[in-house]
């Protein structure tokens, strides 16, 4: 099979042996080629512009920028490869903002070798790929017509409760001195993990920080569900 | 008072676009709200909505067209539901870069501005 035939594809893990491990399996697979690895987010979005592969696969905790953040920005800059998503887990939730943010689908990584490949060659071809499990509960969500919380969000990004609080500060007009004291915790440390979560959610100063979370819904997320 | 001091905001300089880069610009977050403005020094607030905002500046709806380059002051509210506690608003200052006047049945004026600085503020 001719190098051109074959479905180019992007891999964005942040671990090496994971990507590793893709690479072995891709490599037995006709018709399937890795032109490319990200080890974060904005490693992956470079790649996907200038690469330009077939699919995208993306795993969902990706430092940097999150998937979701990823697929925002693939948006905008007009990466039109189709992206799946590779996940331990997702419910319903994520997989409506997934989809609806323009990922193609959503393999889990219990999936068989033969389904990951599958999964790839439907996204290439122009379907969508969602497991089976995900159908029932997605559609009810969608015939609910309310977007669903998943309150797993902060996870995406491994927020700590501490971050959490402190974003939800921030947000509030909060200075470093008063986080520090309301918290008590030294006004350094609060610098650090400002530091941690401008990374962690691709931010770049506390603007971006308090409208991101606004938008994403982190800070309402901390709350308690009400039925 | 829990305010922020007022954060500058680097402009990019400007360059020659060179097609070999890639050039990534702020997110974008579609986040609407209600929001206030008015030119430097004049006394009126006016009222809009957000249609998005980013780190360097805001989309938002008005009721009048403002020539680009006027330089607005600008408060965008985040309610308290939006900031999970208290309500809290954000002031910024910067020019006008582009106005889109619609046409009816919408009669919707859309403006973007930059932001030069902002600070938060708790109402």
């Amino acid at each position: 099979m001719r190098n051109d035939e074959r479905i180019g594809i992007l891999i964005a893990d942040e671990h090496a042996i994971c990507r590793e491990a893709l690479h072995t399996l891709f490599e037995r697979e006709p018709g399937l080629a890795i032109v490319g690895e990200a080890s974060d987010g904005q490693d992956a979005l470079e790649k996907a512009l200038l690469l330009k592969p077939q699919v995208v696969l993306l795993d969902l905790e990706l430092p940097r920028f999150s998937a979701m953040d990823l697929l925002h920005r693939f948006r905008e800059l007009g990466v039109t490869a189709p992206v799946l998503i590779l996940a331990e887990s997702m419910d319903a939730a994520g997989t409506v903002e997934a989809l609806k943010l323009g990922a193609r689908g959503v393999v889990l990584k219990e999936a068989s070798p033969q389904i990951l490949f599958k999964s790839i060659r439907t996204v290439a071809s122009g379907e969508y790929w969602i497991g089976r499990k995900v159908v029932g509960d997605l559609v009810e969500a969608l015939r609910n017509g309310v977007a669903v919380r998943s309150e797993q969000r902060p996870s995406q990004f491994s927020l700590t409760p501490r971050e959490l609080e402190i974003i939800a500060e921030v947000a509030e007009g909060c200075t470093n001195k008063y986080i520090a004291e309301k918290l008590s915790i030294a006004e350094q440390t609060v610098k650090h993990h400002l530091t941690s979560i401008f990374q962690k959610v691709g931010v770049s100063n506390r603007l971006e920080l308090a409208v991101f979370a606004m938008h994403r819904r982190i800070i309402n997320s901390r709350q308690p569900v009400h039925n | 008072m829990k305010v922020s001091s007022s954060k500058n905001i680097n402009s990019e300089p400007g360059r020659r676009h060179n097609p070999d880069e890639v050039t990534i610009r702020p997110a974008r977050f579609p986040i609407r709200t209600p929001f206030r403005y008015r030119e430097s020094g004049a006394v009126p607030w006016r009222r809009g909505f957000t249609v998005d905002i980013s780190r360097s500046g805001v989309l938002f709806q008005a009721e009048y067209t403002i020539a680009p380059r006027t330089i607005l002051e600008m408060q965008i509210a985040f309610p308290p539901e939006m900031t999970g506690g208290v309500a809290a608003s954000l002031f910024c200052c910067g020019p006008v870069v582009r106005c889109e006047a619609r046409e009816a049945p919408c009669m919707q004026t859309l403006l973007a501005a930059c932001f030069f600085n902002y600070r938060f503020a708790p109402e």
